[in-house]
């Protein structure tokens, strides 16, 4: 396959080979008439070419994966290298001379850049920042280290007349090829060591060094090239000492200027809120503008791009929307890989280029030992001197890695590519020895470092999911350190991070984030809100199969929850508990084959999709609305998700918070309605008792989302509220509120109504059924901490599905006369007793009284939780407030 | 330090139960008396409820920083897991309020309120529901499957060893007593 992709590509190169020698000829000759077919090459020539290296280096990277064996055991680096080496004869073959080369225009102004905003935007800042003293060592003495000595070496060498004579240089061209070959490239390490999982800390110190030498790169070499170019009589002290200077202006002017390009980016992206779809643009516009400043000005661009990502990306991410950061972070993974791919495979292709370099092989051997030798030494002797301040010193091991891992890339060919034939005659010799050790050190070192890990046991990264306790400790750990570091009156690290964590909640923060995305910015939300994400996808992922399978159990064997359900509430009325509200607790022992139908119904209601919406089919450039088949995922997702946490509470964690979910909002709007009315009515025409019993509805409306609801994007929901149906003898209307508010989501914007009782047992009594599947869409639509609340209380809502224990009441105030005649007695006969228990049970009352927005999940389960524990409860029940006492409870499928 | 020639004994004695050096036991004593206002304890650390010494002894005040001591390279790994140890019960206590041994629902959600406590923009409501998560989580890592009518009261040292399980402590609790003058560039 690879065979026939490489015959087929390189057809078109072979003409865009021979092209060039037709062009004069075409625009001389006028047009012979109307042409029915034209041939236009060369105006598309070279975008074309562009696409297709870069297609075919794509095409190259899914054929390497074809295989994972290979994939395993060599880095892809090395295969892509290989890969341009071959396609480089081929064309050297087919046009007879080197075609394509790596360009170092092109790699520094098109290349890079992708690869290092990607390096720097999903840089760990926080592991970065904890080992920046051994970074900055590593980076600025390293490098300084590893261009003088091998540069010095090299010279010595030619002295001791180990490098042919040919090879015409002097100290200072020895000094400027050290100070390119001794730079570690961050492209080559970031392929090699992305796929090595190395531990964190040995990773981001040699990353780092990787990215932040180039800052002393730029330097030396551009010291070097100028002294070189004025030759070595003509430099002054003074010229050093600009040398010098120079270092801490490139390197922090550098920083300087990606510091202020991510406060511009982070202060823009406030302002997008009606623009979403450039968000991503932005991010991608302003850090390249930092890129190109920082060229322009001979600052360290890679320096720049690195701190702009860094800088930028916390604000950013909050500022813009949640599609915006997949797109951002998906096209930057994008560019990035393809970036290097391309990097690589011109590596490859550009060595063929015979008539570029020429052969020494003094130079070439003494460049490749000195560079390993020195690199090591080099490692060796500044972690000595780190260890003596670090707390965590680095080991042996690590330092054996990190001298091995050491790679050299593109940088350094661009680099020596770059250099003047005329001043540097040498200039050939390096290029050759340049390649060289690009390609031993990505090939051979980038092979090898796989089984070194392995054989020297290095510490690899543990991939443990994050956990919130785990946040949570770490945050009590940094206030911990913090604090402790105060009282010992020592002001270091962790005092001035916890400063500048200060600092930046107080300005920074408000100044570069939108309102709403401050107000509930804070880590460990962020971990809570992923963490709930990725259970809900993972649930998903499951497949909504697993509900299935146990739905289809259920016909046969009634479903737990409800015989659970059943057996507590019959508990509780037996135990001649006044704990119940009568509301919840006339039970109906149904026949079974009434139960199966009942389950047999549910599994049906959730399993089928009903499409229940039409929507309004808008369309503009500048929103992108979800699509139906969008929606419908989602819905499908929510229906899955409810039922996969249902079965999920009631196997595993089946806890209940006895605690309450005080929530402001608005109160809802409660009403007596015509059409719930004719409902309940509808479904009595017979009537029984419906003197004592008054339909009590209640319609929550959706809360206003306060932020980020574009009114031009929320459609309106058509069926908003939840029409409840409680029963409510007249005497006692405010516990028809409150049991009515039980049935209430806390904040119905976001979660599925859940459905009642009646909806849920008897579901073909109510005719409104699709309420109880309905989830609404703009759960979707909003920023995190919406998402984040609507999905606590969605689980808690849930809970109440798990265990519904809920009213049965409205089951009967609404039956109809239908085939269970035989239930039908056993109605009345409950409801004159049960009002007034339910008043011995002041505590629930009063609490869900109060905090009205009690979500439905908790009081059942309360009630059933209550008489079990009563006495701790006394303790926490203080009128008001709400009970935080805390239990897991496990319902057992309980036999009874 | 007049009185350090006639202490140096006790410094020793300090030395021994807390490992610091020496020069270290002076800078922190030093730091302790200008705490203290050259009393000989430190009154009144927190008004907490009864059943917490509201004054501390310098010794007292080692003790306590001596949980923040970097592990030492050449102890060995049995050594090492009983400093873990030590450390993490260190911990266990500033959450459990009440020591009584566990950190129930109550005690884990004060810790989380207070460190959301910096933005005021999260309700408090918030902070709730991530203990309630947190515990959901270390009940589940805890208890594994639980039985049916189990009830997870709290967490309990046992427990809280296996959240911090895969988190090393050993890099984390950490402040550099070792050259306090010097303030050291590196981390």
């Amino acid at each position: 396959m690879l065979r026939a992709a490489l015959s087929l590509l390189a057809l078109p190169l072979a003409g865009a080979a021979e092209e060039p020698t037709q062009k004069p000829e075409s625009p001389g000759e006028p047009p012979p008439g109307l042409e029915l077919f034209r041939w236009q090459w060369h105006e598309v020539e070279a975008p074309y070419l562009v696409a297709l290296w870069i297609l075919v280096a794509s095409l190259a990277k899914i054929v390497f994966h074809l295989s994972r064996k290979v994939t395993s055991l060599v880095p892809e680096s090395c295969l892509l290298i290989l890969l341009g080496l071959v396609l480089g004869g081929i064309v050297l073959a087919v046009a007879k001379k080197a075609e394509y080369q790596l360009e170092p225009g092109t790699f520094f102004l098109f290349l890079l850049p992708p690869i290092v905003l990607d390096s720097g935007y999903f840089m760990p800042s926080r592991l970065f920042f904890d080992n920046l003293g051994a970074i900055l060592t590593y980076a600025v003495v390293g490098t300084l280290w590893n261009a003088f000595t091998t540069g010095a070496a090299l010279w010595g060498l030619q002295q001791a007349g180990l490098v042919a004579p040919r090879v015409q240089a002097g100290l200072l061209d020895f000094l400027l090829f050290g100070s390119l070959i001794s730079a570690v490239d961050p492209v080559a390490v970031l392929a090699v060591f992305e796929e090595v999982h190395v531990n964190e800390t040995l990773f981001i110190i040699v990353f780092g060094e990787s990215l932040l030498n180039d800052a002393v790169t730029v330097v030396l070499y551009k010291v070097c090239n100028s002294f070189v170019e004025m030759g070595s009589a003509n430099v002054q002290a003074t010229d050093y000492l600009k040398g010098v200077a120079s270092l801490f202006v490139v390197s922090l002017g550098g920083a300087a200027v990606g510091l202020v390009f991510a406060f511009l980016l982070a202060l823009t992206t406030r302002f997008t809120k009606r623009v979403r779809i450039i968000e991503p643009l932005l991010v991608f516009l302003l850090a390249y503008a930092a890129y190109l400043t920082a060229e322009m000005a001979s600052l360290s661009a890679i320096l720049a791009v690195t701190m702009c990502g860094l800088g930028c990306k916390k604000y950013v991410e909050a500022n813009i929307s949640h599609k915006s950061r997949t797109t951002v972070k998906y096209t930057m993974k994008t560019l990035a890989s393809c970036a290097e791919t391309v990097i690589f495979m011109l590596l490859g292709i550009s060595a063929v280029d015979s008539s570029k370099w020429a052969w020494d092989s003094g130079l070439v051997l003494g460049t490749l030992i000195f560079i390993l030798f020195f690199r090591a030494l080099g490692v060796v002797l500044q972690t000595w001197v780190l260890n003596q301040f670090r707390l965590v010193p680095l080991d042996k091991i690590d330092q054996v890695v990190m001298s091995y891992g050491g790679l050299r890339g593109a940088v350094a060919f661009a680099l020596v590519i770059l250099l003047d034939r005329t001043k540097v005659p040498a200039k050939d010799y390096f290029v050759a020895t340049t390649i060289v050790v690009v390609f031993f050190t990505v090939i051979v070192q980038g092979l090898t470092i796989k089984p070194l890990v392995k054989w020297l046991k290095v510490k690899r990264s543990e991939h443990h999911k994050p956990t919130l306790n785990q946040e949570l400790h770490e945050h009590t750990f940094d206030h911990i350190l913090a604090a402790v570091e105060d009282v010992v009156g020592h002001h270091g690290y962790h005092y001035w991070r916890d400063r500048w964590e200060q600092f930046d909640k107080k300005y920074l923060s408000q100044l570069l984030m939108r309102r709403s995305a401050y107000r509930i910015r804070d880590q460990i939300w962020d971990v809570y809100y992923r963490l709930n994400i990725r259970d809900a996808i993972s649930f998903v992922d499951q497949g909504g199969h697993v509900l299935s399978s146990t739905g289809l159990t259920l016909p046969s064997m009634p479903s737990r929850n409800s015989v659970a359900e059943t057996s507590v509430t019959n508990l509780l009325r037996e135990s001649g508990s006044g704990a119940c509200l009568d509301l919840q607790v006339i039970d109906t022992v149904r026949s079974g084959r009434d139960r199966e139908d009942a389950v047999m119904h549910h599994l049906l209601c959730g399993g089928l999709y009903k499409p229940r919406r039409r929507y309004k089919a808008s369309c503009s450039r500048h929103f992108i609305s979800e699509d139906a088949q969008e929606r419908q995922d989602k819905e499908v997702f929510q229906q899955n998700m409810k039922r996969r946490l249902e079965s999920f509470k009631s196997t595993k964690h089946n806890i209940c918070f006895t605690k309450s979910k005080p929530r402001p909002r608005k109160t809802g709007r409660r009403k007596k309605d015509g059409v719930a009315n004719a409902e309940a009515t509808n479904g009595k025409p017979g009537d029984l008792g419906f003197q004592d019993t008054a339909a009590v509805i209640l319609t929550v409306e959706s809360e206003e989302e306060e932020e980020e609801s574009d009114s031009s994007e929320t459609e309106k929901e058509d069926d908003e509220g939840i029409i409840f149906v409680a029963r409510a003898t007249s005497e006692v209307l405010q516990e028809g509120k409150v049991s009515g508010n039980l049935e209430v989501c806390p904040s119905p914007r976001i979660i599925p109504p859940s459905p009642t009782c009646a909806e849920k047992e008897l579901p073909w009594k109510s005719g409104q059924g699709d309420l109880a599947v309905y989830v609404s869409s703009e759960t979707t639509k909003i920023v995190p901490v919406d998402m984040q609340t609507g999905w606590n209380q969605s689980i808690s809502s849930l809970e109440s599905l798990a265990s519904p224990p809920c009213n049965q009441a409205p089951i009967l105030t609404c039956l109809p006369p239908h085939p269970r005649g035989a239930e039908e007695p056993q109605a009345p006969l409950h409801l004159p007793s049960d009002p007034r228990p339910s008043f011995a049970f002041p505590p629930s009352l009063a609490k869900a009284g109060r905090s009205r927005s009690e979500s439905s999940a908790d009081l059942p389960q309360q009630q059933e939780l209550q008489p079990l524990m009563g006495h701790k409860d006394h303790i926490h029940l203080s009128p008001g407030t709400a009970t935080s006492h805390w239990c897991i409870q496990f319902n057992r499928g309980s036999r009874l | 330090m007049g009185a350090a020639h006639s202490a140096s004994e006790e410094v020793r004695e300090l030395e021994g139960k807390t490992g610091f050096s020496s020069d270290q036991i002076e800078q922190l004593h030093r730091r302790f008396k200008q705490l203290s206002g050259d009393q000989p304890t430190i009154r009144n650390l927190r008004k907490g409820p009864s059943g917490l010494a509201d004054e501390i002894n310098f010794e007292d005040f080692l003790t306590i920083m001596s949980y923040f001591r970097p592990i030492d390279t050449s102890m060995d790994e049995e050594q090492v897991e009983l400093s873990r140890k030590e450390k993490l019960r260190f911990l266990f206590h500033m959450y459990d309020s009440d020591s009584d041994g566990r950190i129930t629902l109550e005690e884990y959600r004060n810790v989380v309120e207070e460190l959301l406590s910096g933005n005021p923009h999260i309700e408090k409501e918030s902070a709730r529901s991530i203990a309630d998560g947190a515990m959901m989580e270390a009940a589940s890592v805890c208890m594994g499957q639980m039985e049916p009518d189990q009830v997870y009261e709290g967490i309990t040292f046992e427990d809280f060893l296996k959240i911090w399980q895969g988190i090393d402590i050993e890099t984390k609790m950490h402040v550099r007593f070792l050259n306090m003058e010097t303030m050291a560039l590196c981390h």
